[in-house]
């Protein structure tokens, strides 16, 4: 039982920075934005390309997070530059991502089993208490997570997070109160696509190598995880902001444990999907018999 | 004499809509002054162009032809931001006209022009905007996302975050409409006090007996143009109801 709980909360604190990224950008900048997928799998080409080319670890991070930011930067622009759909904005980088992250490795894969990597300075307590769970990873990975969780909220509090938060929910209102809408799309994009890009790093980190196919499912992975979380959290219990950032981590561990129990008892990687659905299903027909109705707002 | 100062300038004003080949003239060489404190009632029937006319005063469409200056500057000249600091919209629908997802405390601190200059802490917001609502008997919700408020409540809310706007001009496009009437008693009571402490207020209405009682000034609109317009007892309701029931008979 220790197994798959250690293999999804490493797991599922990783991709809780995609899972942020998505619903930030889908709840708050109420844009549903695709580009995660490209600029997850682009962060880690550039980090992989970087740390395997000698740089230091937070310089080849730094470049990561920035490459994907430009990438959500890049949606933001051509959406509001030239007016075109916001899910065509976002698979149109994708796949500008895609092609670029395979030129930038030069190769499909790049192993980095011999490369620095952040989670070598907690191998000793790795080893040293339960050998089934990985703690000073999981311990590592959640206080990067807490630090991020503080960061973001902080800024999403200031007046600068607030315009951008209006900007999202009511473009109209924003421009009232003279917020520049389509700069703060572009910033929220830049933002959110950094941290799907810094989940990219920790993948290729955790996993030992970058493979141009990490960020395909990712988009799926993460709608499944947002909606878990915002169905099993209670809303009008905290903040709205606070609740999309609760909801976002505490779904991606949820999922991903869930989906490590059901492969550790056997589960065929082929109905992975299928499980995934059918858990979606589940968890958002439990919340509505529990309410006894829709709930509203719901997309 | 604050009434000498010009707040809005419109001459020759023309919007034209383009749908399916057809061309629809929104405004069509209107002309109007709006002065400095001034209550301007708008009154007309559907499609008549007021609420394109309170559209372009905001910035949100373009002019076609013709001048529209605010505070003596033509809107072409000005951005967005500046526009902003200049006329403030206050929506029919109660629920554009907020933030649904910040809470009612940061719905009015974002909007709020005070907070740059002065040095308040939070807590000295939080009790600068309890004592705000609290004649609106909201102010035990401040905390709470504004998409938990009544569509009532969200346009007090809204009226409100107007008084905290630097905008000079308040523009209300039927901001009785979806209220029920002690709702719309106290939005009115809130439109007197913004105009008392010398916004200018543009409030477009269907109600012909309100558009005489309120405000300064009548202004009657009919295919973009001025048709009717009296100022102070000068204004008549059996006039207004005359233009009115001739519209109807066209």
């Amino acid at each position: 039982m220790l197994v798959p709980l250690d293999i999804g909360l490493v797991l599922g604190l990783i991709l809780a920075w995609v899972v942020i990224a998505l619903a930030l950008a889908f709840r708050l900048l109420d844009f549903p934005d695709l580009t995660v997928e490209g600029s997850l799998s682009l962060g880690a080409a550039v980090f992989a390309v970087l740390i395997k080319n000698g740089s230091s670890m937070p310089t080849a991070i730094t470049c990561a997070v920035l490459a994907g930011g430009v990438a959500g930067a890049l949606t933001g622009f051509i959406h509001v530059r030239f007016r075109l759909n916001k899910f065509l904005s976002g698979i149109i980088v994708v796949a500008i991502a895609y092609s670029l992250s395979l030129r930038i490795m030069g190769a499909s894969n790049i192993g980095l089993l011999q490369s620095p990597n952040i989670f070598d300075s907690v191998e000793s307590l790795n080893n040293s208490v339960l050998k089934q769970i990985h703690l000073g990873s999981i311990l590592l990975l959640a206080a990067l997570l807490l630090i991020g969780f503080i960061l973001i909220l902080s800024g999403l509090s200031t007046r600068y997070g607030l315009g951008l938060r209006v900007a999202g929910s009511n473009p109209d209102y924003a421009r009232s109160l003279g917020i520049n809408v389509p700069l703060n799309i572009v910033f929220g994009l830049f933002i959110t696509n950094c941290l799907a890009a810094f989940s990219g790093v920790l993948l290729s980190m955790n996993q030992g190598f970058t493979d141009i196919s990490m960020g395909q499912g990712i988009l799926i992975l993460a709608l499944a995880a947002m909606t878990i979380g915002e169905r099993l959290l209670p809303e009008k219990a905290i903040p709205f902001h606070i609740f999309v950032l609760c909801a976002a981590i505490f779904g991606s561990v949820v999922y991903q444990v869930l989906v490590a129990c059901a492969v550790h008892e056997g589960l065929a990687a082929t109905d992975l999907k299928l499980v995934t659905a059918v858990l979606v299903l589940l968890v958002v027909a439990f919340k509505i018999s529990r309410n006894g109705d829709f709930v509203e707002g719901d997309q | 004499m604050m009434k000498c100062k010009k707040s809005i300038e419109i001459s020759e004003l023309t919007i034209t809509f383009s749908r399916w080949g057809q061309t629809i003239n929104a405004i069509d060489g209107l002309s109007i002054n709006i002065f400095t404190g001034d209550w301007v009632m708008i009154v007309g029937h559907n499609g008549s162009g007021k609420s394109t006319l309170l559209k372009a005063i905001s910035g949100r469409i373009k002019l076609d032809s013709g001048k529209l200056n605010l505070d003596g500057v033509g809107i072409e000249k000005l951005s967005s931001a500046q526009i902003a600091e200049r006329v403030f919209l206050v929506h029919q629908d109660p629920l554009q006209g907020t933030s649904p997802t910040l809470s009612v405390f940061d719905n009015l601190f974002i909007a709020d022009a005070a907070v740059k200059r002065t040095a308040l802490s939070r807590s000295g917001l939080f009790d600068k905007y309890h004592d705000l609502l609290k004649p609106l008997g909201l102010s035990d919700r401040l905390k709470q996302l504004a998409k938990y408020l009544s569509g009532g409540e969200r346009q007090l809310l809204a009226l409100t975050i107007a008084s905290l706007r630097p905008s000079q001009t308040i523009l209300l496009d039927e901001p009785l409409a979806a209220l029920d009437p002690s709702k719309a008693e106290i939005c009115l009571s809130l439109i007197k006090t913004l105009n008392k402490e010398g916004k200018t207020v543009i409030q477009v209405t269907h109600d012909p007996n309100l558009a005489i009682t309120e405000g300064t000034r009548t202004v009657a609109l009919r295919k973009g143009q001025v048709i009717y317009e009296a100022v102070g007892s000068k204004r008549k309701v059996d006039a207004l109801r005359k233009l009115w029931l001739q519209e109807i008979d066209v």
